[in-house]
C-alpha cells in the first residue's frame, strides 16, 4: 500500500495497491476492490488475490479510511459516508485509465458492506457522478451493501442503474439487513442474489488472506456502532464466486 | 412540479372554501392532507449531488498532506 491514486480533488494522494498482472496490463479485466465500514481487511485482500487468479486479471486495492487517518461506519452518517467513497471511485477509475493504461470496458468495481454501498451509488443514475464516471468502468459488483436511504446527502437514492450491478445479499445479515433495501434498489440489479442463511460477511478470510478459511466459524464486528454477527459460509462464498465469473464472463466477451 | 403544487394548492382553496360551510372537521382533514402531501413534496424533491457538494465530500487526505519526517536525525 502506498499514497498513489490523486484524489478527486487533487489535494493529496490515496492510499492503494496497485496489482498490475505479470503478464502486462493491457487486454486483461481490472477490477477496483474498496472496502466496508472498518477499513481495508484480510477479506479485501483474498478477493483480491481471488480475482487475479480466477481471471488473469489487474487489480487496484483502494482505501479511503486510512488514507484520512480514521476508520468509520455507514451508520455514523457523517461526510466519510457514500458520497465520498464516490468520489474516491471516480479518482481511482481516472487514474487506472490515464496512468496505469487499463480498459476501461473491462473495468469493475467490485465492494463489500459500506463498499458495496459505494458499487450501488456509483451506478445510480445521478447526473453528476454519471458525467464524472462516464466510459469509466463497465459494471459493479456489490456484496452484502448497506442500503439505507433517506434522501439526506448521508443517506442519498440508490438505483435505477446507469450500468449492470450485479448484488448479493444474505437472509441472516443484522448488519446491513436486507430488509433496509427498497425493492427497486434490488429489482434494478442486473441480477440479485440472496442466500437466506448467510450472515453479513460470509466470505471472511477468517485466518488471513493468504490461509484457506475456516468454514462455519462465527465471530462478532468490534465497534460501538452494531455488533453484527459474521460467520464464514463456504458455500455462499463459492456461489457467489461462480456468479461473479459468469457475469464478468459474459460482459467482457461482448 | 410546479403545475402540480398549484393544482393542488388550487384544489385546497377551493376544499377550505368548502370547508367553511362544513365546519370544524373538515379543516382538520384538510390540514392532515397538507401535511401529508408536504411530506411527499419533500421527499420527492431531494437534490441532486452537484459538483458544489464535492468540497464538503472531500476531507483532507492525511496520508500526503504533512510533510514526511525523518525517523531520526542523521
Amino acid at each position: 500500500m502506498r499514497p498513489m491514486i490523486p484524489a478527486y480533488n487533487r489535494q493529496g494522494d490515496l492510499l492503494a495497491s496497485w496489482n498490475p498482472h505479470p503478464g502486462g496490463v493491457a487486454g486483461r479485466p481490472t477490477f477496483i476492490v474498496t472496502h466496508g465500514g472498518h477499513g481495508l481487511v484480510p477479506t479485501n485482500f483474498a478477493t483480491a488475490l481471488w480475482l487475479r487468479e480466477e481471471f488473469a486479471a489487474n487489480v487496484l486495492v483502494l482505501d479511503s479510511y486510512w488514507s484520512r487517518g480514521r476508520e468509520e461506519n455507514w451508520a455514523t452518517g457523517t461526510r466519510y459516508g457514500v458520497n465520498m467513497r464516490v468520489l474516491d471511485v471516480i479518482a481511482a477509475a481516472r487514474w487506472l485509465r490515464d496512468s496505469a493504461g487499463v480498459d476501461p470496458r473491462k473495468s469493475f468495481l467490485l465492494g463489500d458492506s459500506q463498499g458495496g454501498w459505494t458499487v450501488l451509488r456509483s451506478f445510480t443514475t445521478e447526473p453528476f457522478f454519471q458525467r464524472e464516471l462516464s466510459g469509466l468502468l463497465r459494471a459493479g459488483i456489490a456484496l452484502y451493501p448497506n442500503c439505507r436511504v433517506d434522501g439526506t446527502t448521508h443517506y442519498p437514492r440508490l438505483g435505477p442503474y446507469a450500468g449492470p450491478v450485479l448484488i448479493f445479499t444474505g437472509g441472516r445479515d443484522s448488519a446491513t439487513p436486507v430488509a433496509d433495501c427498497a425493492p427497486a434498489t434490488l429489482t434494478a440489479a442486473a441480477d440479485w442474489i440472496h442466500f437466506p442463511d448467510a450472515t453479513h460477511g460470509w466470505d471472511v478470510a477468517n485466518r488471513g488472506a493468504h490461509t484457506p478459511a475456516v468454514d462455519g466459524e462465527c465471530g462478532r464486528a468490534m465497534n460501538v456502532y452494531n455488533r453484527f454477527a459474521v460467520c464464514r459460509s463456504d458455500a455462499a462464498t463459492a456461489a457467489m464466486r461462480a456468479r461473479i465469473r459468469s457475469f464478468v464472463q459474459e460482459l467482457v466477451a461482448r | 412540479m410546479h403545475t402540480t403544487v398549484a393544482t393542488l394548492c388550487q384544489h385546497a382553496r377551493e376544499f377550505q372554501e368548502f370547508s367553511r360551510l362544513t365546519g370544524r372537521l373538515s379543516r382538520l382533514a384538510l390540514r392532515g392532507l397538507c401535511a401529508l402531501g408536504g411530506l411527499g413534496l419533500l421527499a420527492g424533491c431531494s437534490a441532486d449531488f452537484t459538483a458544489a457538494d464535492t468540497a464538503y465530500f472531500q476531507p483532507p487526505i492525511t496520508t500526503t498532506s504533512a510533510p514526511a519526517r525523518p525517523l531520526r536525525e542523521s
